[in-house]
């Protein structure tokens, strides 16, 4: 019995390590080469689990491509947490975000790696951290609210280092205001998205009581910036969350979590489609049902 | 009514009529009449308190104060020099120019918590700063013309920081019909123009401060500020920040050419780091426009030499790079928002478009030495 245990111990960690070898070689310039699409797939709101590769079907520029590999839950995760630290958030809805990171940082689990960016008008970037480092915990109490909002140089870092090699890149962001210090565009931003293979979820703070004339500084005059985030999210499969209530975010945060867990990896090498340019991305269960939110597509230059 | 006791006297006999108006009237009461007075006095002490650099105990006496006794008594005070052409002893006009000064750093500095206080400061600095004196049956600036020239530039110069886009708009016609059209008003307009062509921060200012300004479209903001700028560029060539900024909206209307030659002397300006900071960042970025990716790059690396600790110079230079495909140097570009010294770093491109605002501390700075004994 125990030799059957270790046999099958010893197949599972040499296909794990074949998958990590085979996900590691992705990389930008590679991407060509494979595709992974993450994909969530929802029935009446909750996540479809048990899914496998003869479920789905991939169109790349309308054609249809032969699935490489669907990876289900567990996967291990690489999380960039993009905090707003602008002083629009200062008082008690700051202690709950402060709270909502370090129930994202206690959500990971072995395997995960954690990278802090804040931002105000100025961006704070630490190193990526495996799950569980302490140094976490110290970092986000230490966190102040003041200055203003370069959300879009914030963003394009976070897209820049979510490099997850084996593990599956997700940028957690939040924020409750407009971008009003930085030096690339909303535009430079969202094309940055739809090069990356990171999926965005947004969570967008907007306390009901507050008006837009109540922003007396620049950069919050109406609160989030709704159309871009919406955009960010669509664009790479994520999804965007308002809320209104501050001490609801450490459970939002915890669910965004759970939610990406419960995605599927696809991977496919692209047949009979152009190699650069972009291509316009679709997937579909083919015979269960389930909604299916994935990028619409991706840029290879 | 008796004229106000102690050392204060008036030297003609009209200023006690309009005080004896005054208390008639009711405002002052009479028993005001006599406590505004003694504040003026003690007013007096703290200005000369500013004026020999003890900053702290001015303020702590100010506080100390009862604050609309003493408006009542600057009041008085300006009223008899705009009437009667004299001044309350001992005030002299040099103790006026100081108290002004005093009032405009209570105004812009961070010692007063509530933005009501400040704006009462500054109704006190321009009432002092904008005080007329009585010359032959006319009214004429009692401070001299380079004060108030400097005064109505730092209190547009705040506004603009501030974006009360109307107010730094009111000041700069302010300077224009007091004096005329020079460089640096030209300068100060023209950042103004530039600031309402920002579409990140037009977008953010309340409807209610723009809406007449909305009705005018970037194109046309961005069109005033260039010949702003280089009338302003014309009048003084020294005054590297029009020719810099100059070299921003040329860019911002698509002429990449032009902005880069015009921001080419700024590049290797000698001591001003802030300039040449945001000239290798404009110029890169005019570079990667006309798709001059290495001399881009080449710029960014440039800027991030100038100011190690500002983090814009890292960013521009890693979306370079990321757009080339090399997304791992691109990564590495970014390592300085990593670093400690970028905590508390200051990066120029911050405050580029809140116009002159820098400049603010340092013109206190000089109005306060220009008045100390």
């Amino acid at each position: 019995m125990k030799a059957r245990v270790r046999g099958a111990l010893v197949i599972l960690l040499a296909l794990a390590a074949a998958v990590l070898a085979r996900a590691q070689q992705v990389s930008f310039k590679a991407r060509v080469d494979l595709v992974r699409v993450d994909v969530l797939v929802t029935d009446q709101g909750r996540p479809v689990s048990g899914l496998t590769r003869s479920d789905f079907e991939v169109r790349d520029n309308g054609r249809v491509q032969e699935i490489d590999a669907v990876f289900g839950a567990p996967q291990p995760l690489e999380v960039v947490l993009v905090l707003d630290v602008s002083a629009s958030l200062h008082g008690q809805p700051f202690d709950h975000v402060k709270q909502a990171a370090w129930a994202a940082v206690e959500g990971l689990q072995a395997g995960d790696h954690i990278r802090l960016l804040t931002f105000s008008h100025r961006i704070t970037m630490g190193a990526a951290e495996a799950a569980g480092a302490a140094a976490m915990r110290t970092t986000i109490e230490r966190l102040e609210a003041s200055g203003n909002t370069s959300m879009f140089d914030a963003l394009y870092s976070a897209l820049a280092m979510a490099v997850g090699g084996p593990r599956r890149t997700v940028v957690l962001l939040f924020s409750d205001g407009r971008d009003n210090r930085s030096w690339l565009s909303a535009a430079a931003v969202v094309q940055a998205a739809r090069e990356s293979d990171t999926v965005v979820y947004a969570v967008a703070y907007k306390p009901p009581w507050r008006s837009a004339s109540d922003y007396a500084g620049p950069g919050i005059a109406s609160g989030p910036d709704k159309d871009l985030l919406t955009k960010l999210a669509n664009d790479t499969g994520g999804r965007l969350i308002w809320e209104d209530d501050s001490s609801r975010l450490p459970e939002v945060f915890q669910r965004l979590l759970a939610e990406v867990r419960s995605r599927y990896l696809l991977t496919y090498y692209p047949q009979d489609v152009s190699r650069t340019g972009w291509h316009a991305l679709s997937v579909r269960l083919k015979d269960k049902a389930g909604k299916v939110v994935a990028r619409p597509g991706y840029i290879v230059r | 009514m008796m004229c106000p006791p102690g050392h204060f006297r008036f030297r003609r006999w009209p200023a006690c009529v309009a005080l004896v108006a005054t208390a008639l009237l009711g405002v002052p009461s009479r028993s005001d009449g006599q406590g505004w007075a003694s504040a003026l006095a003690r007013y007096h002490e703290i200005v000369q308190e500013y004026r020999l650099g003890r900053q702290e105990a001015a303020v702590r006496g100010w506080l100390a104060l009862d604050d609309r006794l003493v408006r009542q008594g600057v009041e008085q005070l300006c009223s008899i020099l705009e009437t009667d052409g004299d001044l309350l002893a001992p005030w002299t006009l040099v103790d006026v120019q100081a108290a002004a000064v005093f009032h405009s750093e209570l105004a812009i500095q961070g010692t007063l918590d509530s933005s009501f206080q400040r704006s009462r400061q500054l109704e006190l600095a321009r009432r002092l700063a904008e005080v007329k004196i009585a010359r032959s049956g006319h009214q004429v600036p009692a401070l001299g013309r380079e004060f108030r020239h400097r005064w109505h530039l730092l209190v547009a110069w705040r506004a603009h920081g501030l974006l009360e886009m109307e107010d730094a708009a009111a000041e700069v016609e302010k300077l224009r019909r007091s004096f005329g059209v020079d460089a640096e008003i030209l300068l100060t307009a023209a950042s103004l123009s530039e600031t309402l062509a920002w579409p990140a921060l037009a977008n953010s200012l309340p409807r209610a401060v723009l809406a007449p300004r909305n009705l005018l479209s970037r194109k046309f903001y961005l069109k005033d500020a260039e010949a702003k700028y280089r009338r302003a560029v014309a009048l003084a060539p020294e005054l590297g920040e029009a020719r810099l900024r100059l070299g921003r909206v040329l860019y911002d209307q698509g002429r990449h050419d032009d902005a880069l030659s015009t921001l080419e002397p700024m590049l290797t300006a000698p001591h001003d780091t802030w300039i040449r900071y945001l000239g290798h960042l404009f110029a890169g970025a005019a570079c990667e426009r006309l798709g001059r990716v290495a001399d881009a790059a080449a710029h960014y690396r440039t800027s991030m030499e100038i100011r190690p600790e500002a983090q814009t110079g890292a960013v521009a230079l890693s979306f370079l790079l990321r757009q080339q495909g090399e997304s791992g140097t691109a990564r590495e570009a970014l390592s300085p928002l990593m670093s400690a010294a970028n905590e508390q770093g200051q990066d120029p491109w911050w405050d580029y478009y809140y116009g002159q605002w820098r400049q603010v501390p340092v013109a206190l700075v000089a109005m306060r030495h220009e008045v100390a004994r």
